[in-house]
């Protein structure tokens, strides 16, 4: 069962790859989903917007992945609320 | 009657240091794999120019050596290839002509070198295969294929005319990124490049509502695709850019293409490369000095306009572009400061993306020509070291060495971890300001 941001990521990088979520779980690599560097630092943008959250520099390393985007994202997230 | 149309795909690097160097540094190879993952343009265009009772089948090759068997239901098989690789082309030719298969051959090598390409082959295009290719398919279909096919009058074919490449012999999946030709040349003329002059020189331009066509044909599909503009200066013309960025706004496709820096000067054309999804621009900047630029183009129009690399690379990505800078090592004017030069300039203008290769004599250039009179060509016939990667020639004013090392320097510099997600987060800080494009 996946978290509500979990869903909630997939569903952006869907819309914004413009990719069936059905073909996106929390395993798939970006570039697998035809998502080039650049969009996936896009995809990040509008995350960011969303959560109103900045990545931080030393965290947009290695984020090739879903799980990686959600874990990144719930870190700044908690980052926000402290 | 079947043609089997061979691209010879893939990047080479031959020098092992460098080979390491891109495990480690993936910066270093991305761009390299893009390219390698690129359809072959020309070979779409030749089945698009083949009567349709031709049956035809689009190969990609990425290592001739590991061809174990030859497809030998081929009556002819048309082969392309760079100059890095084409010992590896005229190797495989040399199969398929032991095994009774015509063999024909293009590309900008066999354009400089034809008369080494006919020792392998049983036919070489010199020049473009739009003139070319109808009259070479009703030879061979009239058993009076002859050695030679050369465009009389080289750079005046009307790109009007140009068909539109076979991407229905394209497996989706296999490619993220198409190419499309909207021009060939440059205004330019640097003396390095290889491509923009071997076609015939001048600037030409495809009509918009050619390249607009096209497109919509790439689109049936893939249906969000991300283009290429194969071109060696896209937007040169700066109204026709403008008509075609209008028309492909609605279009919604994410595209890249190469150009100069002076599409800085004009706001309007950059707001429309942003809403119509331009993501990346490459621009040969080619040096940080002075001297090293001196010269390389026949107006030293590069020259004069490094003063305002900065400020020009500042207006390009604040516009949510990012700029995919171009700097060759080895240049004359090159001293071993160059290295340092080109990392603080790297630095200190954001550029997202970059990319330093070495100078490379290609044949038929005017480069090649000076260098192999000045006596400063390594050695003969180097064409599988055309890579941009390896050492051809004797640079002027440091050592051999120094030119290596000083460029393993700069690559570790420049390509690792940190560097590159500074720039990353300083793109990001851009587009997080912008509106969305294609509006």
């Amino acid at each position: 069962m996946m978290t509500g941001l979990e869903l909630e990521i997939i569903n952006t990088i869907a819309e914004e790859g413009d990719i069936d979520k059905s073909e996106i779980t929390l395993d798939s690599n970006l570039y697998d989903l035809g998502i080039d560097s650049l969009s996936s630092l896009e995809i990040l943008v509008v995350l960011e917007n969303k959560y109103d959250i900045t990545i931080a520099e030393n965290r947009l390393k290695n984020v090739n992945n879903v799980r990686e985007i959600v874990r990144v994202v719930s870190c700044e997230l908690k980052k926000k609320r402290k | 009657m079947k043609i089997g149309l061979l691209a010879l795909s893939g990047v080479r690097v031959r020098n092992e240091k460098f080979v390491k160097l891109g495990v480690t540094l993936p910066q270093f190879v991305s761009r390299g794999k893009v390219i390698a993952q690129l359809p072959s343009l020309s070979l779409l265009i030749i089945a698009s120019l083949t009567p349709d009772e031709v049956e035809v089948d689009y190969v990609e090759v990425p290592d001739a050596s590991q061809v174990q068997e030859l497809n030998l239901s081929y009556d002819l098989v048309a082969i392309t290839s760079y100059s890095a690789q084409i010992y590896e082309a005229y190797e495989l030719a040399s199969r398929y002509k032991d095994a009774g298969i015509p063999v024909v051959i293009g590309g900008t090598h066999v354009i400089a070198e034809p008369e080494e390409a006919k020792r392998y082959v049983d036919s070489v295009v010199i020049g473009e295969a739009e003139p070319l290719w109808p009259k070479l398919i009703d030879d061979f279909q009239n058993r009076r294929l002859q050695q030679f096919y050369k465009e009389e009058l080289p750079g005046t074919y009307s790109l009007s005319d140009s068909p539109i490449p076979r991407y229905d012999l394209l497996k989706p999946e296999n490619y993220n990124r198409i190419t499309i030709q909207t021009s060939r040349g440059c205004p330019h003329d640097c003396e390095f490049c290889a491509g923009s002059k071997l076609f015939g020189s001048g600037f030409r331009q495809k009509p918009v509502d050619l390249v607009i066509k096209e497109i919509k044909r790439i689109k049936e599909k893939w249906p969000k695709p991300f283009i290429e503009f194969a071109d060696d200066n896209t937007f040169v013309d700066k109204k026709w850019s403008k008509d075609f960025l209008e028309k492909l706004i609605p279009l919604e496709i994410k595209w890249f293409a190469e150009t100069d820096i002076s599409v800085a000067d004009d706001k309007e054309l950059l707001k429309s490369m942003y809403y119509s999804g331009c993501y990346q621009l490459l621009i040969g900047l080619e040096s940080t000095s002075k001297d090293s630029l001196d010269g390389i183009d026949t107006h030293n129009w590069k020259l004069k306009q490094s003063d305002r690399y900065l400020e020009a690379i500042e207006r390009i990505q604040s516009n949510g572009i990012t700029v995919n800078g171009c700097f060759i090592v080895g240049l004359d004017g090159d001293t071993s400061d160059i290295f340092r030069d080109i990392k603080d300039f790297i630095e200190k203008s954001n550029l997202l993306e970059a990319q330093v290769t070495i100078l490379t004599p290609y044949p038929g250039t005017p480069l090649y020509r000076r260098l192999k009179s000045e006596n400063r060509l390594l050695r003969d016939r180097y064409w599988d070291r055309c890579t941009m990667f390896d050492i051809n020639l004797r640079p002027k004013n440091m050592s051999i060495e120094e030119l290596e090392k000083g460029l393993l320097w700069l690559f570790k510099g420049i390509y690792n971890e940190k560097e590159y997600l500074k720039r990353k987060r300083h793109y990001m800080d851009i587009v997080k300001k912008l509106p969305k494009r294609f509006r």
